[in-house]
């Protein structure tokens, strides 16, 4: 573990980084109101004082919020020359199927309003993006969204949900009570994380929000900041740079990191104690041909890992991620990268309602991998292809949320073509909530992932008390291995495993749920936290 | 053209092929490989590239070719030069014998081996695209320069001061390439390369494309597509511009090369990085995806010979944006194609038309896969493999030999004696084993010694020999690498000298340990049977193995030798009488072709010379047709003092020369022997050469060289007193095979 030196700088106030150029556009409200007949409603904006923001060039993008993709659902874009640090208001105004922006104390230097309005239902909330850009190459300097409601059930709605999303902090509770360590009272903790899942889509992808709901619950005081979350749930959760304004020294921040982080430079310099969790982040270049800027981004967050180096403790969610993260990070071995076990998924899908689910006779083969290059969906086609030839009822069904585009399109593509045989028994289900998840889960025969890991699925698999076919082990060495059937050989030789289970699932009967309740090896999430405070020194700085 | 038309057909060949590299899917590797997956069922083929990628193949489905790996590029000082120059004449050396060669690429044409269709691609860019196109940020410094040399991925440095001087090297090198046809791809091409080399080009064969591989997936409006290698004059920095002037699309740069860092500098500096991606390492179908995806196609290289990615956005449907040049404006058109000088703006032009009118880059992307059907690889291949075929059913023609000998091959048994006399088993101061009563005329000799394999090479030929037999020997110890060696010297030395000599190998093999023999056979098989002057019987490589009676009956050991040379032609070399034909069927298991007997005086007693040499004569062809016969001038080991060879053999004195006389006279009494061999040139120790000594100085070479005349009057046939001196019998010896006229 890190000396800890503290000064007297850190003591008393958090000093900024000088990395912690504040290129982004302060606004308020976190959403407009637009819900009463010819309302106007205003966005108070604060332009950034960084340097050269003098050149910097405003942008107001509106879409439909169902349908933002232009020209359909496109309304148009209101461009605004502005200084740095200059304070101003933009009035929005919604009447007979147009949207207009205008400022009182600005004006408009460029824009373009689509003549071919788009298709607006009574109902339809607008996304409106804020963009800043470079005054002389265009290019995108930030970017945030915020959601105009025009209908008030909606409006009302869209605030429900976002409460739901991360609860008030329980005031009721002493600081974690039902735990063993002191939450010192005068901190904070701030969670960052890169994308954050919508909120009936949770399972996914819930360490972030699992956290701070557990927190919350505990009376620790947190909140949750993101660069690309549900634009309805600004407010409660927070663009990830807005976090320089709000951080105290004596604040903690746990950053989960799985892609690229543009803040990463100013987070790591932060003089306050912090933990960098690093979650899985594909290397294939398998992800270019369907999406080279999500591969670029993986890439840049390899290469520019090594700033975790500047955190308090480094951690990773299995044993083949926390080499690679420690190879990257301290190529010296003079640290060491914690593995940190899962989050209570059982009480996730515990406090998940089910809905059911019975649409397919034959027994259904579950693919709960995203869809994905890299998540071997091709190779399950192949391998299902042979499973029907022998099991003609059998169904695949593929439950996907944010499947990557092109490659969804990709896969239907092969599905017309190279596997027309078997369309009819394959499902792709997208953008799934939580609770038909579950359904499906409890509803399947089998579960099967042929990606390199399936670390999360093995847990659920457990929970669900379903087998997992895998091609490979648990990216954790101490995972249970009682869900997981290996399959080898040829795919030949694979659909006849999958066969042999169907005719005898007793055979493959897992365990049970019990297995996932066994003590934990590794620390939690809380654990890790309780590291991070029970460290040497003053809380109040880090010696990085 | 749907298929070659049976005429053309010819039986299968045999072809080497030749790439430098076939490491990565660029264009030329591309070409090549999906030609090879359709030839691979229709001939034998081997592969032949200093870099090979395992990967690639298994992809590709080719499982039924041969891979031979050439030595690698050099290196370091004066690489460039010795790339250009000296590398195409090892790999020259390298190569086996095939029926046919088909080179590909630059510098394969170097390799002097015919008949050969080289199929360059393009000339060498460095020399005439290149040579004046760098700037002066681009060379390194004052004292170096770059150069480029496809396919090798990173740039050669020379001296700057040596730039021009180099080129002109390599230049003068180029020009002395003389394959027998020159293919194009395209007419374009075929006009340059005319320009570069002088020669004719008239025989062109567009690359193909597979339009039914292509997946069908939306357009996106905002992605811009381009495919190849990162060099200048692919001028990807013409497309970043032209791609910086148009407002909302991305660009999609599928390649790498040493060129990378530069143009990601200039997409920064011109602030698209946040919209220009490098993409590498993809898979073909990857590549497919994205051209699904793109809006269009740009492609703006140099003076492009043909440019297969223009082809592959027509299959994929999609326009193509293009510079005015190459050879790919010969398969496109105004209304699948927007060809434009090589301006950024003018590229930039007809991006945005696109960009603007979706609908319009959809018609023309339809329009140009209905062209690109008509430019499958099955037509390419096809059209090419007819060229070949074709080539080599001329240069056959032209170079026609026999099927069947008509008339007798003079072989001559050889021994590599070697390290001056000393450390070799037969030839050395061991009294039991080796000691030589009659010194060679030349004293103790090496045959690693160039002088001696030269005169040696001088004495054979002055014989009128055909074959020189290399005896080789196998013990436990594995083959005698030392007499290995000095045969592959021989090898090689008599293909500089174009000597008309053959050259055969006789297997004396003193072991039964199958991994030894089989490594010996390995051995031999890769280092000298594919040896272009290698004797071939039948269109079969001869193989002998010395056959003393030990393995008789011994299965494992004949097996093991029925399955090392599987395809050739076998020939016993017998010390023991040649049994009945069920005899022989129990003993041999029917391991030999032929049979021919090493020394025939130790038969028997001399008074049953002719009755046993007749029996043999009758057996020697056993089911082949090709009789054999053996003459030798005596036999004498009587001064070894190993009990196992006073034992075993009959002194057989000279008798002045009459023993040996006898020996012919019987050989001449033959009908129509295939072999008549001279038993020996050199075993010394054994008193059997004929090799100019102390004791008989030339007198055994010279009755030698008088028989060979004799003979050939006494069993010239009756094409040869025609007159046509193609089908003249020392012809018809010199050229068994297919070897290649010098």
């Amino acid at each position: 573990m890190p000396n800890r030196i503290p000064t007297a700088d850190n003591i008393s106030t958090l000093k900024m980084p000088a990395s912690a150029r504040k290129l982004h556009v302060d606004f308020r409200p976190d959403r407009l109101n637009l819900t009463a007949a010819g309302a106007t409603a205003v966005l108070n904006i604060k332009m950034p004082d960084i340097p050269g923001a003098e050149s910097a060039i405003l942008t107001i993008d509106a879409y439909l919020l169902d349908n933002p993709v232009h020209p359909q659902g496109h309304f148009g874009w209101w461009s605004f020359s502005i200084d740095a640090n200059r304070k101003f208001a933009l009035e929005f105004a919604f009447r007979d199927g147009c949207l207009a922006v205008s400022s009182k104390t600005e004006e408009i230097s460029d824009r373009w309003v689509n003549m071919d309005e788009p298709d607006v239902s009574a109902s339809q909330s607008i996304l409106v993006h804020v963009v800043l850009r470079h005054g002389i190459n265009n290019s995108i300097l930030s970017q945030q969204s915020l959601v105009a409601f025009r209908d008030d059930t909606a409006l009302k709605h869209a605030v429900k949900q976002a409460r739901a999303y991360l609860p008030a902090v329980r005031r009721d509770q002493d600081l974690l009570a039902k735990h063993n360590f002191n939450w010192p009272s005068e901190s904070r903790l701030h969670i960052v994380a890169g994308a954050l899942p919508r909120p009936q889509q949770l399972a996914g992808d819930l360490h972030a929000v699992a956290l701070a709901r557990e927190l919350a619950a505990n009376g620790v005081p947190c909140s949750l900041y993101a660069t690309e979350f549900d634009s309805k749930l600004r407010g409660v959760v927070r663009n990830t740079r807005e976090l320089l304004g709000k951080i105290q020294p004596s604040d903690i921040v746990v950053l989960f990191y799985e892609d690229r982080e543009l803040n990463l430079p100013w987070l790591s310099e932060l003089q306050c104690r912090k933990a960098f969790i690093c979650l899985d982040i594909p290397r294939s270049p398998r992800l270019q041909a369907f999406d080279a800027q999500a591969h670029r981004n993986h890439q840049a967050a390899w290469l520019e890992m090594p700033a975790a180096k500047m955190f308090d403790i480094v951690a990773a969610n299995s044993d083949v991620l926390a080499k690679e993260v420690a190879a990257a990070v301290f190529p010296d071995g003079k640290r060491d990268v914690v593995v940190m076990d899962f989050i209570d998924r059982t009480t996730f899908w515990d406090e998940i309602a089910t809905n059911p689910f019975t649409q397919f006779a034959g027994p259904v083969l579950l693919c709960p991998a995203r869809l994905e290059p890299n998540n071997g969906f091709v190779k399950t086609l192949q391998l299902f292809e042979k499973l029907l030839a022998i099991r003609p009822d059998a169904q695949l069904l593929a439950a996907s949320n944010r499947p990557r585009h092109v490659y969804f399109k990709y896969i239907e593509s092969l599905l017309a073509t190279r596997f027309s045989g078997i369309q009819k028994n394959v499902s792709l289900r997208l953008d799934i909530d939580d609770a038909d998840l579950k359904g499906m889960m409890q509803a399947c025969a089998a579960m099967i992932d042929l990606s390199d890991t399936a670390n999360q699925h093995l847990t659920d698999a457990e929970i669900f008390e379903k087998p997992l076919f895998t091609r490979g082990g648990p990216a954790n060495t101490q995972a249970s291995s009682q869900c997981n059937f290996r399959l080898f050989g040829t795919d030949q030789d694979k659909a006849e495993a999958l066969v042999q289970f169907l005719k005898r699932p007793a055979a493959f009967k897992p365990a049970g749920r019990e297995i996932h309740h066994r003590e934990p090896a590794r620390p939690g999430l809380l654990n890790l936290l309780e590291d991070l405070i029970a460290l040497p020194g003053p809380l109040n700085g880090s010696a990085f | 053209m749907a298929g070659t038309s049976p005429e053309l057909q010819l039986k299968s060949m045999d072809i080497g092929i030749i790439i430098p590299e076939l490491g990565k899917y660029g264009g030329a590797e591309r070409f090549l490989i999906e030609c090879l997956g359709r030839w691979q069922h229709q001939h034998q083929i081997t592969v032949y590239a200093a870099v090979f990628n395992e990967a690639l193949f298994r992809e590709s489905g080719l499982t039924r070719l041969k891979t031979k790996l050439l030595s690698p590029r050099f290196e370091g000082e004066n690489a460039t030069l010795l790339n250009a120059t000296l590398l195409p004449k090892m790999w020259q050396a390298e190569i086996g014998r095939h029926d046919i060669y088909h080179a590909h690429l630059w510098p394969t044409h170097l390799i002097d081996l015919h008949p050969m269709v080289w199929y360059p691609h393009e000339p060498l860019r460095q020399l005439y695209d290149q040579r004046y196109s760098q700037i002066s940020d681009e060379i390194l410094d004052d004292a170096q320069r770059k150069l480029h040399f496809y396919p090798k991925q990173t740039y050669d440095t020379v001296d700057g001061r040596h730039h021009e001087a180099i080129l002109r090297v390599i230049e003068t090198f180029d020009a002395t390439g003389r394959p027998d046809r020159v293919v194009a791809n395209s007419r374009y091409s075929a006009g340059y390369l005319e320009q570069v080399y002088g020669h004719p080009v008239s025989d062109v064969v567009y690359p193909g494309v597979t339009v039914s591989d292509m997946p069908e997936l939306p357009s996106e409006r905002d992605v811009v597509l381009t495919i190849g290698q990162l060099w200048p004059h692919k001028r990807m920095r013409l497309i970043i511009e032209s791609i910086a002037q148009v407002e909302g699309v991305q660009l999609h740069i599928v390649g790498s090369g040493p060129e990378q860092q530069r143009l990601e500098n200039l997409a920064e500096n011109m602030g698209v990085a946040d919209r220009v991606f490098f993409l590498h390492d993809l898979e073909n179908y990857e590549v497919q995806i994205l051209l699904a995806r793109c809006l269009c196609v740009v492609f703006a290289p140099v003076r492009e010979p043909f440019g297969i990615v223009a082809l592959e956005a027509l299959a994929a449907g999609k326009p193509l944006i293009a510079v005015n040049e190459g050879g790919f404006a010969e398969v496109v058109d105004d209304r699948c194609a927007l060809l434009v000088q090589p301006r950024p703006a003018a590229l930039a032009s007809e991006i945005r038309k696109l960009f603007n009118d979706p609908q319009l880059a959809g018609k023309m992307g339809r329009h140009g896969r209905e062209i690109a059907k008509k430019y499958s690889w099955d037509r390419t291949a096809d059209e090419l493999i007819a060229i070949v075929e074709d080539t080599h059913k001329k240069w056959r023609a032209r170079h026609r030999t026999p099927k069947h000998i008509s008339g007798p091959l003079f072989a001559i048994h050889y021994f590599n004696w070697y390290r001056e006399g000393f450390g070799n088993a037969h030839w050395c101061d061991d009294r039991a084993t080796g000691w030589v009563t009659d010194m060679p005329e030349l004293g103790y000799y090496s045959s690693m010694s160039g002088d001696t394999i030269s005169l040696h090479i001088d004495q054979m030929e002055s014989m009128g020999i055909d074959v020189v037999v290399f005896n080789l020997h196998v013990s436990d110890d594995g083959l005698d690498i030392y007499q290995l060696t000095a045969a592959q010297r021989m090898l090689s030395i008599a293909k500089e000298r174009n000597s008309t000599l053959r050259f055969a190998v006789n297997l004396c093999l003193y072991t039964r340990d199958s991994d030894i023999i089989e490594q010996a056979g390995s051995l031999l098989r890769d280092s000298m049977i594919t040896d272009e002057n290698y004797l071939l019987l039948d269109g079969k490589p001869v193989f002998m193995i010395f056959w003393s009676g030990a393995f008789d009956s011994d299965a494992d050991v004949v097996e093991q030798l029925k399955h090392l040379t599987t395809g050739f032609f076998r020939m016993g070399v017998y010390t023991r009488p040649t049994g009945t034909a069920g005899v022989e069927k129990r003993k041999t298991h029917e391991l030999f072709d032929a049979i021919s007997q090493f020394s025939p005086l130790e038969l028997s007693a001399p008074e049953n010379w002719h009755a046993v040499w007749q029996k043999e004569y009758q057996g020697s062809s056993q089911a082949s047709g090709h009789h054999c016969v053996t003459v030798s001038p005596g036999y004498d080991a009587s001064h070894l003092t190993d009990p196992a060879r006073t034992k075993a053999s009959r002194p057989i004195p000279h008798n002045d020369g009459q023993t040996y006389r006898q020996t012919m006279k019987f050989a001449l009494e033959q009908e129509a022997p295939s072999f008549v061999f001279i038993s020996t040139f050199n075993e010394f120790h054994e008193n059997s050469h004929i090799e100019p000594s102390q004791d008989h100085g030339t007198r055994y070479m010279e009755m030698t060289r008088d028989f060979v005349a004799k003979a050939r009057k006494t069993w010239k046939p009756a094409s040869a007193r025609t007159g046509d001196p193609e089908k003249k019998m020392r012809s018809a010896a010199g050229k068994t095979g297919q070897g290649h006229a010098k």
